[in-house]
């Protein structure tokens, strides 16, 4: 073989070599992007809860709260649900005026408060 | 169903009754009847999926240990319902329903024998607790499609949830139904739930705390002001039922899910105010089957919170008004 088809087979081997690095990495990059369009193109998932045991007590009165581990689920479901959320602004003590009312006596007067309280 | 309506020249009020318990529907502007129409379609809609009473309710056609289709609406109300037995480390259990039923509450409370209100609240008689793992720790709820697995032999009850959801729901339907959405205020009262939608009024909505919402506002209590969010209240005082002459025969419905039996009356009522009236209703039923535990917990909550001792004694927490 000649020198010069040496060099020709070796540059052509290089050649092929970068395509084939190219093709692999294009090859992993796109299964990535696709993966991540799938899953969240259909995000239907299995949901279940996990929780700590509850305790036994002797007094009756444990929930098991605040004892235990801290119950878990899916990280999605966790994201939006962390934690109980207060409210933008807190009660205020009642102010003096209330709205104005034309109406005959009503079992909820217009402008009465209205009653929060156990049902 | 009975209903009042009355005109004023800054905010109207409805009130009937649906779902066992009293409505008020309040807002900003002139009466407008698409809200109410709004609103008792949302408490139609989720009392067909989640009542324990209604033979034909979705929840009461549930079987147990295999996986089943549900509506979205279902689907939204058992994951709150695991939400709240989640952020409450199973204080709140929709787990309860078969307890609740061995305790005689099979029936709507309305056809149960009432408990003179004068009655004490006594501790019940607890027979064992609980070890095992959580019943609501074994529901697989799956979202896309919407379907649920209930572990056998589980009967769920989303009472506290559910209702609060409802409230919820129909102040923010309320207020799409509005001619004006964005300037309407809207507030919901469901059986004491209260849920806020919009801006409120310049003065904001004036909300009397008692033991039970059917007392009016002129009973013992306070009144404060809301602007945002929902506030709820859960009372050891109403909802109980008797099936027997004795001291232990007398029965409420807030239950405790270590013993499957009635939480120890620590707090005769609790309100607590939150983003939602959703949140709100989890802590405050949280709260009352915590017993002594509730103050540390709402303060971690960061939840402003009034607890009413059963002598009386309010305790006030979290920035709510003394």
């Amino acid at each position: 073989m000649s020198p010069d088809s040496v060099r020709a087979r070796d540059s052509s081997l290089r050649r092929l070599r970068t395509v084939n690095r190219v093709v692999i990495g294009g090859a992993v990059v796109l299964t990535g992007l696709l993966s991540d369009v799938a899953a969240n193109a259909f995000p239907g998932h299995t949901r279940r809860a996990s929780a700590a045991t509850i305790p036994a007590t002797s007094t009756g009165t444990s929930a098991g709260t605040g004892s235990g581990t801290p119950a878990t689920s899916s990280s999605r479901h966790r994201s939006r649900h962390h934690s109980l959320q207060p409210p933008a602004q807190a009660p205020s003590p009642q102010t003096a005026t209330a709205p104005t009312a034309t109406a005959a006596p009503q079992p909820v007067a217009p402008s009465a408060p209205v009653v929060s309280g156990g049902s | 169903m009975s209903a009042t309506s009355a005109i004023a020249a800054e905010v109207s009020t409805l009130s009937w009754d649906a779902l066992g318990t009293s409505v008020v529907l309040r807002h900003t502007g002139p009466a407008q009847p698409a809200l109410r129409t709004a609103v008792e379609a949302e408490l139609t809609a989720i009392d067909e999926v989640a009542s324990r009473f209604r033979p034909d309710s979705e929840l009461r056609r549930l079987s147990s240990d295999h996986p089943q289709p549900i509506s979205p609406r279902l689907h939204e109300a058992i994951a709150l319902a695991l939400r709240a037995a989640e952020l409450t480390d199973g204080a709140v259990d929709p787990t309860l329903g078969a307890e609740l039923i061995r305790l005689g509450y099979d029936r709507d409370h309305s056809q149960l024998t009432a408990v003179d209100p004068a009655t004490s609240l006594s501790p019940p008689r607890i027979l064992a607790t609980r070890t095992r793992r959580p019943a609501w720790a074994e529901i697989e709820l799956q979202e896309n499609p919407p379907r649920v697995r209930l572990p056998a032999g589980v009967v769920l009850d989303l009472g506290a949830t559910a209702k609060a959801l409802a409230a919820d729901r129909a102040a923010a339907a309320a207020r799409r139904a509005a001619e004006d959405p964005p300037h309407t205020g809207i507030l919901i009262s469901l059986g004491g739930d209260i849920a806020l939608a919009g801006p409120p009024p310049e003065e904001g909505w004036a909300v009397h705390v008692t033991d039970d919402h059917r007392d009016g506002p002129d009973a013992p209590g306070q009144t404060i002001t809301l602007h945002t969010g929902g506030l709820a209240t859960s009372s050891l005082t109403t909802r109980r039922w008797r099936t027997g002459p004795g001291p232990h025969d007398a029965h409420h419905h807030i239950l405790d899910p270590a013993t499957g039996r009635e939480a120890a009356p620590v707090w005769r009522t609790v309100s607590v105010a939150a983003a939602t009236c959703a949140d709100a209703n989890i802590a405050s039923t949280a709260a009352v089957v915590l017993g002594d535990r509730a103050p540390q917990w709402l303060e971690r909550q960061g939840l402003p919170a009034r607890l009413v001792a059963l002598d009386g004694t309010a305790r006030t927490l979290g920035g709510w008004p003394a």
